[in-house]
């Protein structure tokens, strides 16, 4: 007889049921098969205090040091390869998926440190004072996953906002959710500080309200590509002026830059 | 020749007035007074070199037309509350008029001319601008009340400088994007606010034509004039017609240009709560939007900043064009340890603030823009005044006539303040203190908005952690309020998203193809 264990969510480093109680069977069948909890609206509130905490730790590394975490989580994933290929549905696809997931992974790594360099600009201003622009990560921000999101999109999109130096809270929909408990090991072991990263099994219809509508959380990379439910999610955002946005399945700094704020400082020359 | 005799006379009166009322002031104040009493003569700017007309119509397809809707409205100097001409309204057709105009002189002219060549338009307009400064800069004092030395010295030479830095990126976007081609979007709207008409329009005008892109552009209700004399520019430049159209009118044009369907991009910049209602309509359409929105700007000035220079960048952060700035300085966090003296001197160097005839070259702060803005202002001084901590206002006098405030502050305002969160745009500054460099950044944030900052510090280290800390889009360290065509500008939070000027203010008039 099969021993099935109940996925919990990911919430400051801490594997936590939901405070709700809820769970779901993952196949929709009997109470025997495996279940995974299902995050209420308190869940998210409850992730984006603990995103804030890890936004705060991760900006504190280097940007060296958030490059090797990435790197390192590259590395993880790889090792959980057999675990990952055992519960992915469509297990053909698997293999390419996992190898995709690893590249992103690696790719945004590399990116910590130097998109900086690549948006930064010295401004010649008319007068004498030194000029300068940077990006800076806008902070916590809400990764949407739609219905067919793949892993490795769901894993560019997270190395995307985390190189660019935000924290995440990850809404997986229910083809996502099998690899949540998996996904959170990997995580957990990259060393990553807590909250970094924080991942929910949810319904998007549940919780859309509270993700655009939450102050705390400064945009949405929705990879929904519903319409409906698109556009109630930048109804909603407009009411604190969040952008909706999308990630682009593609090796591409955009997808960081996207995500960060210009922040502009002057400063007189003279002695 | 707009402004009689009698106007003149009446002003001239009025700056002596003045100068008297602030002798007597200043021998009244003990420790705030000079030893010495400083006096000018009054300095009229004259108005003869510009001629407003009685009536303006749209700027459609390179031509003045009269309105569809057939109606007219008061542009009023607000230093006077004399109406200066009557101002076409845009309706719903004249807003289809505008943009249609604009989308065919995108497919058919616009989009095909060479980016050099489009740069060689751009230029000339700015070069026009230098050409006619101070027919404009009388012109937008006379508007909107803003002292002629701004005008003067600021917001035109600014807006020419604008369009002068972003011809130069017409014929060198691919530069801006190593390794990607980018494209134009096609027909943007754009919606203007009241604190600088001419310089907002060309912060628009500028980046969208040099991006390639045709513009519909919305001047805001009470100073339409100077956008309307650049239309006599842009013809001047033999821009193709319909490149850029100009539509005046209320807000409610405004609403019928964000709501048309065909435009590709919409720029706003104005107040938070219409921003959010136009991010609210655009969300099912998803067109391209940036914002610049309103702000609440901490100015913080620690017991190490050099203090004659910080009073000097306090005063100008927040009494600059009457206060009429989204990034204003409008909320003083002081050390606590030099709270006392720092007030004490604030206090002595607004004696010499001269409140009154914008068209004085002597004057420092003009008329509030609009009896609406007057309104707002003066029932936010009250609720100010009913909450607890303590008001100071310049005892000056000022002209019978027009729309004035003298400049103001509240101390011991604590975040909970209403003048600590909302958005004045006035003369009004709330100051509250702090103890530790950490708690300073925390009141600085404690706010909705993220537009702005300033820090004064002699200590480099000191400086760059602060700034580091803040959630404000522009930060100003040992000075305030500085602007200029090659420095983004624009805000985190509800401060609105995207930048204005330098190289990241090509962005939201571009798409980067991959």
């Amino acid at each position: 007889m099969k021993v099935s264990k109940t996925i919990k969510l990911y919430i400051g480093g801490a594997f936590v049921r939901s405070e709700s109680g809820r769970t779901v069977a993952l196949d929709g069948s009997g109470s025997a098969s495996p279940r995974v909890c299902l995050a209420s609206r308190k869940d998210f509130r409850n992730s984006v205090d603990a995103a804030k905490k890890g936004f705060a730790a991760w900006q504190k590394m280097t940007p060296f040091n958030r490059s090797q975490i990435l790197y390192r989580m590259a590395e993880m994933l790889e090792g959980k390869r057999h675990e990952f290929q055992a519960i992915m549905p469509d297990a053909e696809k698997a293999g390419s998926q996992l190898d995709e997931a690893i590249d992103l992974f690696v790719y945004y790594a590399g990116f910590c440190d130097k998109f900086q360099q690549l948006s930064s600009s010295i401004n010649p201003v008319n007068g004498p004072y030194q000029h300068t622009s940077t990006p800076e990560a806008l902070g916590v921000c809400s990764l949407v996953t739609a219905a067919d999101t793949s892993f490795a999109d769901l894993c560019g999109c997270i190395a995307a906002l985390m190189a660019g130096g935000n924290s995440v809270v990850c809404l997986l929909g229910p083809s996502l959710s099998p690899l949540l408990g998996v996904l959170a090991e990997v995580l957990q072991t990259s060393g990553l500080p807590g909250g970094c990263v924080n991942l929910l099994s949810g319904k998007i219809d549940e919780l859309h309200e509270v993700i655009a509508g939450h102050h705390e959380v400064r945009a949405v990379a929705c990879l929904e590509k519903d319409q409906a439910s698109t556009v109630k999610m930048r109804e909603l955002a407009a009411g604190n002026l969040k952008q909706v946005l999308p990630y682009l399945p593609a090796r591409s700094i955009e997808n960081i830059l996207n995500y960060v704020d210009y922040k502009s400082v002057w400063h007189p020359q003279g002695c | 020749m707009l402004t009689k005799n009698g106007e003149e006379q009446r002003s001239v009166q009025t700056t002596e007035a003045l100068a008297s009322d602030q002798r007597k002031q200043s021998s009244n104040k003990g420790q705030c007074s000079l030893d010495f009493a400083q006096d000018y003569a009054p300095a009229l700017e004259s108005t003869q070199m510009v001629s407003i007309n009685s009536r303006y119509d749209l700027f459609i397809n390179g031509k003045q037309q009269a309105p569809h809707s057939k109606s007219y409205f008061q542009s009023i100097n607000p230093a006077t509350g004399e109406s200066l001409a009557e101002v076409a309204i845009a309706d719903e057709q004249d807003v289809q008029l505008a943009v249609q105009s604009a989308r065919n002189a995108y497919d058919k002219v616009w989009s095909k001319l060479s980016p050099a060549k489009r740069g060689r338009y751009i230029y000339r307009i700015a070069r026009i601008l230098q050409e006619r400064a101070k027919e404009f800069a009388v012109l937008e004092t006379l508007d909107g009340g803003k002292p002629i030395k701004e005008a003067r010295d600021v917001d035109i030479p600014l807006a020419a400088a604008h369009f002068f830095y972003y011809a130069g990126w017409a014929d060198k976007l691919e530069y801006a994007y190593p390794g990607k081609s980018v494209r134009s979007l096609g027909v943007c709207g754009q919606i203007i606010p009241w604190n600088f008409p001419l310089l907002m329009a060309a912060w628009k005008l500028a980046p969208a034509l040099a991006c390639g892109n045709t513009c519909v552009l919305k001047p805001a209700e009470t100073t339409p004039l100077t956008a309307l004399l650049l239309s006599e520019v842009l013809q001047e430049a033999e821009l193709p017609p319909g490149v850029v159209n100009i539509i005046t009118g209320t807000g409610e044009t405004g609403s019928h240009l964000v709501e048309h369907k065909g435009l590709d991009k919409i720029a706003f910049t104005g107040s938070t709560e219409v921003g959010k209602a136009i991010a609210r309509g655009l969300a099912p359409r998803g067109t391209k939007l940036s914002l610049e929105l309103g702000g609440k700007s901490a100015h913080i000035v620690f017991k190490d900043a050099a203090i004659d220079q910080a009073v000097e960048g306090v005063i100008n952060g927040i009494y600059f064009n009457q206060g009429h700035v989204c990034c204003a300085g409008s909320r003083l966090l002081l050390e606590e340890s030099i709270a006392e003296p720092f007030i004490e001197k604030l206090k002595a160097r607004m004696q010499n603030l001269r409140v009154g005839n914008p068209l004085d070259k002597n004057t420092d702060i003009g008329a509030i823009n609009s009896k609406a803005q007057w309104e707002r202002i003066q029932s936010l001084i009250k609720i100010g005044k009913q909450e607890p901590g303590n008001f100071f206002q310049l005892d000056t006098k000022l002209p019978e006539k027009g729309y004035f405030i003298a400049p103001c502050f509240f101390t011991d305002q604590s975040s909970s303040n209403s003048l600590s969160q909302v958005e004045v745009f006035g003369p009004v500054l709330s100051i509250m203190t702090f103890r530790t460099p950490a708690e300073a950044v925390v009141k600085a944030n404690n706010t909705q908005y993220g537009l702005a900052a300033g820090i004064w510090s002699e200590k480099g280290s000191k400086i760059k952690d602060v700034a580091s800390r803040l959630n404000a889009g522009v930060i100003w360290a040992n000075t305030y309020n500085k602007f200029d065509p090659g420095a983004p500008f624009g805000g985190f939070k509800e401060s609105g998203y995207g930048r204005e000027g330098g190289l990241q203010g090509l962005h939201p008039y571009l798409e980067v193809v991959h």
